[in-house]
């Protein structure tokens, strides 16, 4: 029974700390937090993730913690430095045990650092205590002022912590990047179907319409993103409709098939036959539904006149007639001043000012309504000779506008004075330095212009423009309208990084060795390790059989049969080898477990720790069992291979011939 | 007198050879996963380069300060400098300042100060005048920018004179740069006391990592020997048992206790070198075909390789756990009398 104990103990320790060795991957996570890492990376050590995915998370409450990774070794031990935002870590990361600090000294300090207690013990130190480090991949040299340990039962005891910006330097990880980034969720789940989803999932973005004014029966193309962030491909469908004051009414269902990771852009033409407002809305269903929407406007036909209103006295000018998206209307048929004009292709009409005062300006094309406006003719020696540039008027073309999408605004100048120039419009925004937008306007003398200006990029929310006296406001909206954080979450990070937790990042990775290998040569040990133990167990039966076989032989002789033979033994053999076993395996958990808190075992910089997890004790023990239930089952078919007069007689069926002992006595 | 034939019954020492083997075999091939784990260690290992060395001295509080002299024979390969924290005000913040002596060009790209400014890299601090406090007080000018990559970009440069004035410790250095240091060099600093640092660390952190493995995987030889000791323990049990009969002839007819040992434990020998031969070639063939095989079922290849000298340590352990196996069953006939054992029923009785 003893060496069934021991034959088991020793397949325990074997099997766990190989099971210790697989899941090294901790030593790197630190504790049992997720984690994301760039997906694609060849070794977690080189993970970088964008750094802004830490707000994307934190904007829809889900707590997140970057880290960097550097490694360094002092005094001949090896170990990682983990760059840290201590406000932050100090929510996501594991909790202290045990902390304590050096008088008057703060881990917040730029060249502070916190050791843990088993690096501490390793490196044979005492805080405070200052610590040159060197670079991980390029030569660079740094110290860092230790200023307190702490203990939190991890593998990060084996680490040190120091500023995120003292890691990066070290580490040459680029300002926007990130080793790894820890999270801490309530619902762990959800955070991994945003990031790292197995299945298919779809979300849309970037809605855009090609007009948000149009005329009735004219065609707008509608323009849709659409984004697979999961991992394996699939279709889903996107719903285009309309809203205005009657209702919601369908435009079109597509259907878009997507591989993993990849995104398309659909475009569909529609035109609307009744003048309006609109919404336009795309939504997309599935778990993560998502709807966009954005308004345009659906006009009557209309013609606009694009010419002065103020001429001067016996002055020849131009004026054009276009329909309200700019197009020039042709053959219109204008009447001035008694005189009738027909405007060519390009809209224009040539009219001379021959008489002082106001005079009428009428348009007729065919399906436009009418136009009629007032020009005036004045005497230009009634004005100053100077340039006397004035803004009559200010207005935003939108209230509200997508992210995104730009603002445009129409200035309405007039120049006083009968000399032209050009006049400095300044236009600000929110009344912020820095959004002050400068444009030239060239005014000829007494000259009435429209003035349009565009701004780009407008964040979202409410923004007041100013021109001189005037102001307005135009609200800038998400293009999510629903959960936009969370889109603007997947859009942006959804499917680029992996998100895990400890057991299953590859450890040998750092070799580029694929995990599959690895986890094939370590369950190869293991089994061998099996095979092993039973092997020893059936070799000391069969030796105690082997010793019995005189009381087999003498059974055999007064007719038992073989499965006598087998029931006889088996109990005895189950009973010493399973009562063996159940030693073996408490002691064999009990002493792996203390080996791993030695610290005999090293991974990387870490101490090896193992996870008694159920699966890996039920794997376990289910082991021992089967090793048992076989060893002992094999030694009772060695009992009944005994021949009963073999055994009676203890005749062997190969012995050393009689005369070869004689001539080993002889000499 | 010749080699008495004891151990003639081939299926039993068949048997046991093979147990043996399957042992050996197993210690093998989990020598070849270290190694081959050290062996892709050291090609990742090997792809990054470092000729540089951060020397320092350590003490209970960390890096110490030492004279020059102390480092008497490597100055020409040497760049000694002073980093000290200080409080720079009136920004009320602790800062890192440093100086660097390079006179004889160790550094990659030459750093150097002039005698009354203090230069900031990126910190962003306005320049203008400073005070600095650290043992002493010193009011300077922050002059201008430096740039490097070797140092920390949020380290102050200061002339020699002022780090030492800030650390009340004048004519020491509490760090030096060597360059192209041979492994005598770094021997003989390690020698005064000193620890010398590879300046990128990737190198002895991957180093001593397949270390760790290696001696991790080490301890299956523990299980391994184990089990072998028990197959030699069951097996020169069994056959003392057989040939219990024969054995106390040859005792009474004169055979000393001391070589009735000797012909036990050199057929436990016998049959362990002949298992842990047929193990290591088992091993090595197990070796690359798992490493075949996995090659061509994964995408990057995991080379299994097998080392002499982990071959050799296999076979020894693996002799030395038959031997001990078999130490107690032959011990115990050694010690019985010849009496006993002739009162045994022998085969032909």
């Amino acid at each position: 029974m003893a060496v069934v104990a021991l034959a088991i103990l020793v397949f325990t320790v074997t099997a766990a700390v190989l099971s210790g060795l697989q899941g090294g991957a901790k030593a790197f996570t630190g504790d049992p937090a997720l984690v994301i890492y760039s997906r694609g990376a060849p070794t977690i050590f080189s993970s970088q993730v964008d750094s802004g995915l830490v707000a994307a998370l934190e904007s829809v409450e889900i707590l997140a913690s970057p880290e960097i990774f550097a490694f360094c070794s002092y005094g001949g031990e090896s170990f990682v430095v983990r760059g840290v935002n201590h406000s932050k870590f100090g929510f996501v990361g594991p909790n202290y045990l045990e902390v304590e600090y050096a008088d008057n000294l703060s881990k917040y300090d730029r060249n502070s650092a916190m050791i843990g207690s088993g690096l501490m013990n390793r490196l044979g130190i005492e805080v405070p205590f200052t610590l040159p480090l060197v670079g991980s991949y390029s030569t660079r040299m740094d110290f860092v002022s230790v200023v307190g340990w702490f203990k939190t039962g991890t593998t990060m005891d084996d680490e040190l912590l120091v500023n995120l910006d003292r890691a990066r330097f070290l580490s040459g990880t680029p300002s926007s990047m990130v080793s790894i980034i820890r999270v801490k969720s309530d619902n762990p789940e959800s955070v991994r179907q945003y990031l790292s989803p197995e299945d298919a999932r779809f979300t849309i973005y970037n809605l855009h319409c090609s007009k948000s004014s149009l005329t009735v029966g004219e065609n707008f193309t509608v323009e849709v993103s659409v984004r697979n962030w999961g991992r394996t491909s699939g279709s889903t469908q996107v719903s285009l409709s309309f809203r205005n004051a009657s209702g919601s009414f369908p435009l079109d269902n597509v259907t878009v098939s997507l591989n993993a990771t990849s995104a398309t852009t659909i475009s569909r033409h529609f035109a609307l036959n009744e003048t309006g407002d609109y919404t336009i809305v795309a939504s997309v269903g599935g778990g993560f539904s998502v709807t966009l929407e954005t308004e345009i406007e659906v006009l009557s036909w209309t013609m606009d006149y694009v010419g002065p209103s103020r001429v001067m006295l016996d002055e020849e000018f131009n004026v054009t007639l276009v329909r309200y998206d700019g197009a020039p209307v042709a053959n219109a048929t204008v009447t001035f001043m008694n005189q009738t004009y027909v405007s060519n292709a390009d809209g224009r009409i040539t009219l001379v000012s021959n008489t002082l005062g106001t005079h009428n300006f009428s348009a007729a094309a065919e399906g436009f309504p009418g136009l009629f406006i007032f020009i005036e003719v004045v005497d230009p020696a009634s004005f100053l000779n100077e340039f006397v540039p004035v803004v009559n008027w200010f207005w935003l073309t939108s209230n509200s506008v997508k992210e995104s999408d730009p603002v445009v605004g129409v200035v309405k100048l007039a120049n006083e004075g009968t000399l032209g120039g050009t006049y400095e419009l300044a236009v600000y925004v929110d009344i912020q330095p820095r959004q002050l937008f400068l444009y030239d306007v060239v005014l000829g003398p007494l000259e009435n212009k429209q003035f349009t200006f565009t701004i780009e990029d407008l964040s979202v929310g409410t923004h007041y423009v100013h021109i001189e006296m005037f102001s307005d406001q135009v609200i800038v909206e998400p293009w999510y309208a629903s959960n936009p954080d969370y889109v603007e979450l997947v859009v942006r990070y959804g499917g680029a990084t992996q998100l895990s937790d400890p057991g299953s990042v590859p450890i040998y990775q750092a070799a580029k060795i694929s995990q599959g290998n690895v986890e094939l040569a370590l369950f190869s040990i293991g089994a061998i390790a099996a095979v092993l133990a039973g092997l020893s167990i059936v070799a000391v039966f069969s030796k105690e059989i082997h010793e019995s076989r005189k009381r087999l032989g003498i059974l055999k002789t007064i007719g038992a049969g073989r499965l006598d033979i087998v029931r006889l033994i088996s109990p005895q053999a189950l009973g010493k080898g399973l009562a063996g076993a159940s030693v073996g395996l408490l002691v064999g958990l009990f002493v792996a477990d203390q080996l791993s808190r030695t610290g005999v075992f090293m991974l990387f910089g870490h101490e090896l720790r193992i996870d008694w997890n159920e699966e890996l004790l039920l794997l376990i023990l289910v082991s021992a069992v089967v090793i048992s239930v076989a060893s002992a089952l094999a030694s009772a078919i060695v009992a009944v291979r005994e021949t009963a007069i073999g055994s009676i007689r203890s005749v062997q069926t190969e012995q050393p011939r009689p005369s070869e002992i004689e001539e080993v006595l002889a000499e | 007198m010749r080699q008495l034939p004891l151990f003639k019954f081939g299926s039993r020492a068949k048997t046991t050879s093979w147990g043996i083997a399957l042992c050996t075999m197993f210690i093998v091939a989990s020598f070849s996963i270290a190694n081959g784990l050290g062996t892709s260690m050291d090609k990742l290992s090997a792809s990054f380069e470092s000729d540089y060395y951060l020397i320092s001295k350590p003490s209970s509080i960390g890096a110490d300060y030492f004279e020059p002299g102390e480092v008497a024979g490597l100055e020409e390969k040497l760049a000694m400098g002073v980093v000290t924290s200080a409080r720079i005000f009136p920004f009320d913040e602790m800062v890192m300042v440093f100086s660097i002596a390079d006179p004889y060009q160790v550094l990659p790209v030459p750093i150097g100060q002039s005698v009354d400014t203090v230069l900031e890299s990126k910190l962003g601090y306005p320049l203008g005048p400073i005070e600095l406090v650290g043992v002493t007080s010193l009011n300077l000018t922050l002059g201008g920018l430096y740039s490097s990559s070797l140092f920390p970009s949020d380290w102050l440069l200061a002339q020699q004179n002022v780090t030492w004035v800030l650390t009340d410790q004048n004519g020491r250095y509490n760090f030096a740069i060597g360059g192209f240091l041979g492994s005598s060099e770094v021997n003989l600093l390690e020698e005064r006391g000193f620890t010398v640092q590879a300046m990128v660390g990737i190198i002895d952190f991957l180093e001593s990592g397949v270390d760790e493995i290696r001696s991790d995987m080490s301890w299956v030889l523990l299980p391994s020997a184990f089990v072998i000791a028990v197959l030699a323990y069951s097996f020169v049990g069994a056959e003392v048992s057989d040939r219990r009969h024969e054995i106390g002839i040859l005792k009474t007819i004169g055979a000393g206790r001391l070589r009735i040992l000797s012909y036990l434990l050199s057929d436990a020998f016998l049959i362990s070198a002949w298992g842990g031969l047929l193990g290591i070639a088992f091993g090595i063939l197990l070796s690359y075909a798992v490493s075949t095989a996995a090659s061509s079922v994964f995408t990057s290849v995991f080379i299994m390789r097998a080392d002499e000298a982990l071959i050799i340590v296999a076979f020894l352990a693996t002799l030395a756990a038959g031997i001990l196996g078999a130490l107690l069953p032959a011990f115990r006939m050694t010690m019985s009398s010849p009496v006993s054992d002739l009162k045994e029923v022998g085969p032909s009785s």
